[in-house]
């Protein structure tokens, strides 16, 4: 292993150091193409500041990653012995070993990603395909594979604690060591990841909500059993001490959520770009050829969407156009618990209604239920006791987990919706129930 | 909502574990799911995998997530050891006014929640391991008991044994009752022949 030193400057974590040998795989060109794929998609159309790109993001994935893993693995930081069973000596070669995998992983996380990130994937990738299964297949690839064992790290590993249990493509078993490390780069709660984009959407967002104390956050996370009766799952948890940082973490997701990934012009924004890309895309979708994969960046698709923006006939016109000249749909609903009391299809109800009013190319809905959670995690106590953070922290059991579901109309029909909608909304919901109630 | 059946499903379970005086925690709720799915067909829309203590579903667990968003359950904190408790939510009866019960699936969930309703966490998990074992490679007794001790090393051998045992108890009962249906009973899944 090269014992040279490299720092690179980061807004978030001051520097991020890496050696001569994890340089060679941030110089691969899996790895360098995330300079152009925005961290944010196009939600830089409505918080300007939010250009950053998955390159620095994965730097900052691999710093805490590595952090974490010298918090979680220090022999003083373990306080049961089924955790001291798992963990490697620190004067064992599987520590080391295991800490580059980590730091590998980290770094690669997201290799997999299409242009503009999350946008649409279900729809722009084959039926079962995901932008993690690319992951996989960038990291078992020559492109990345050869620098890999070079370094003297198992590509297999590095792709398996990269993509995590659920979306391993072959579905294989972790170790609970491999689910721990997987665990510290995507996990609910205290994932690497997670943390890292909280603090630097908010930071590039302009939109305070993000922040939370991570130093504070780092220093306390330890590898715990999960009391379920009987049971003993090791996962990542705190001390006490943390528990506040913990807190801030989990309301900053949820805030972050709600202000800034759930703002209904960039959502709709995405909902544009997926449709341009289903016309502007051979067959509607993207290459899950990594070579194809690799040469397609943001770049591409913004030049693409100028030409198709001044082409009437081009394809994806109506799309570019929207995106190009900030012609987006209007929100003019969404789902909101008054009216989930009333009924819980209220949506369905008004889409329905909307379309036969309108006609369907003039509506589009957008309904997300984001993949989070993780407010339940064990607390180590000072008197040697491990509890729920849930029977710990009031603050805990109150954060909501949350969803969206809107309505969007063409603007040009923006006004006449909403004055139609304003009139017979509370008419359309009040649609009877099973048994032929209406409330 | 498309989702409404799944969820009137998943929170007619937990109420039918809850009655027989389970603590409905997420480990309970996500093992009687698996048996629910993957022994008896009943779809919950829940791709498992065998994760640290057993098989799990990340996609049961993102719908229990939507379900406590749209207020149709919560979780319910309990004192150390337990996890906390799936409990109804503030929409719970708007969700019951506008569904059905799952009438077709009534047997299946009354004889898994009769079945495992009671058991603590640790005997979920071998079971739970168990029926992975079986669905997925078969064999007899002695050779899924020691998978089992392969996969989840922290399962003693006596253990793994009287969960494949137990196991293949339930299956011949669940036969008895016409609860296995085809499809569960595929060429490589030998102890359901």
């Amino acid at each position: 292993m090269s014992s040279k030193l490299h720092e690179i400057r980061d807004p978030i974590h001051a520097f991020v150091r890496l050696d001569s040998d994890e340089r060679k795989v941030l110089n691969s060109a899996p790895y360098q193409r995330l300079r152009d794929i925005h961290q944010l998609a196009l939600t830089y159309l409505v918080y300007p500041g939010a250009t950053h790109r998955r390159f620095e993001h994965s730097l900052g994935v691999m710093e805490l990653a590595g952090r974490i893993y010298d918090v979680v693995t220090d022999p003083e930081n373990l306080h049961d012995d089924s955790v001291r069973r798992l963990v490697p000596n620190p004067q064992s070669f599987d520590y080391g070993y295991w800490k580059r995998v980590l730091r590998m992983a980290a770094l690669l996380h997201d290799v997999g990603h299409l242009p503009f990130s999350h946008a649409a994937e279900k729809e722009l990738l084959p039926a079962g395909w995901k932008h993690e299964r690319l992951t996989y297949d960038l990291v078992m690839s020559d492109y990345l594979a050869p620098t890999l064992r070079q370094i003297k790290v198992d590509p297999e590993h590095v792709a398996k604690i990269a993509v995590g249990p659920e979306k391993h493509p072959a579905k294989a078993k972790y170790t609970k060591w491999e689910a721990i490390l997987s665990e510290i780069i995507a996990g609910d709660a205290f994932g690497a990841d997670r943390m890292d984009y909280l603090l630097r959407d908010s930071l590039h967002a302009g939109v305070s909500y993000g922040r939370f104390d991570h130093f504070r956050l780092l220093d306390t996370l330890r590898i715990l059993p999960r009391s379920r009766d009987d049971s003993k799952e090791p996962t990542v948890g705190i001390v006490r001490g943390g528990l506040e940082s913990a807190e801030s973490l989990l309301w900053a997701r949820y805030f972050m959520y709600t202000q800034l990934y759930f703002h209904p012009v960039r959502r709709i924004y995405d909902k544009h770009l997926k449709e341009f890309l289903q016309e502007w895309l051979p067959d509607g979708r993207f290459s899950t050829k990594v070579e194809d994969h690799l040469q397609v960046t943001d770049s591409d698709v913004l030049t693409a969407i100028r030409n198709c923006d001044r082409d009437d006939a081009g394809r994806g016109h109506a799309s570019a156009r929207r995106i190009a000249r900030r012609e987006h749909f209007r929100l003019v609903y969404e789902m909101n618990p008054a009216d989930q009391e009333v009924n819980p299809n209220s949506v369905d109800l008004l889409e329905k209604t909307l379309n036969e009013k309108f006609g369907g190319d003039q509506i589009r809905r957008d309904t997300y239920i984001p993949e989070v959670e993780g407010v339940d995690f064990p607390i180590y106590t000072r008197d040697g006791r491990i509890f729920s953070s849930l029977s710990m922290s009031k603050t805990l059991q109150r954060v909501p987990d949350f969803a969206v579901d809107c309505l969007y109309v063409h603007p040009q029909i923006r006004n006449e919706a909403e004055s139609w909608l304003a009139e017979h909304r509370d008419r359309i919901i009040s649609e009877k129930d099973k048994a032929g109630n209406s409330k | 909502m498309n989702d409404l059946p799944l969820f009137r499903l998943i929170l007619t379970v937990a109420g039918e574990l809850r009655c027989r005086g389970s603590w409905t925690g997420e480990s309970h709720v996500q093992k009687v799911g698996y048996f629910l799915q993957d022994l008896l067909g009943v779809p919950l829309k829940a791709d498992y995998i065998l994760y640290k203590h057993g098989p799990h579903s990340f996609d049961l667990r993102r719908t229990l997530s939507a379900m406590r968003a749209y207020q149709y359950v919560d979780w319910q904190p309990n004192p150390y050891p337990y996890g906390p408790t799936l409990v109804e939510g503030q929409l719970a009866d708007t969700l019951k006014r506008f569904t059905q019960e799952p009438a077709e699936y009534r047997e299946q969930i009354d004889f898994v929640a009769e079945w495992l309703g009671t058991k603590r966490v640790a005997e979920l998990e071998r079971l739970g391991t168990a029926l992975y074992v079986t669905l997925t490679e078969g064999a007899g007794v002695q050779d899924r008991a020691a998978r089992i001790c392969e996969l989840e090393p922290h399962v003693a051998p006596a253990e793994a044994q009287d969960a494949v045992t137990e196991l293949d108890r339930m299956i011949a009962r669940a036969r008895e009752r016409g609860l296995v249906s085809g499809h569960e009973a595929g060429e490589s899944r030998q102890a359901l022949r």
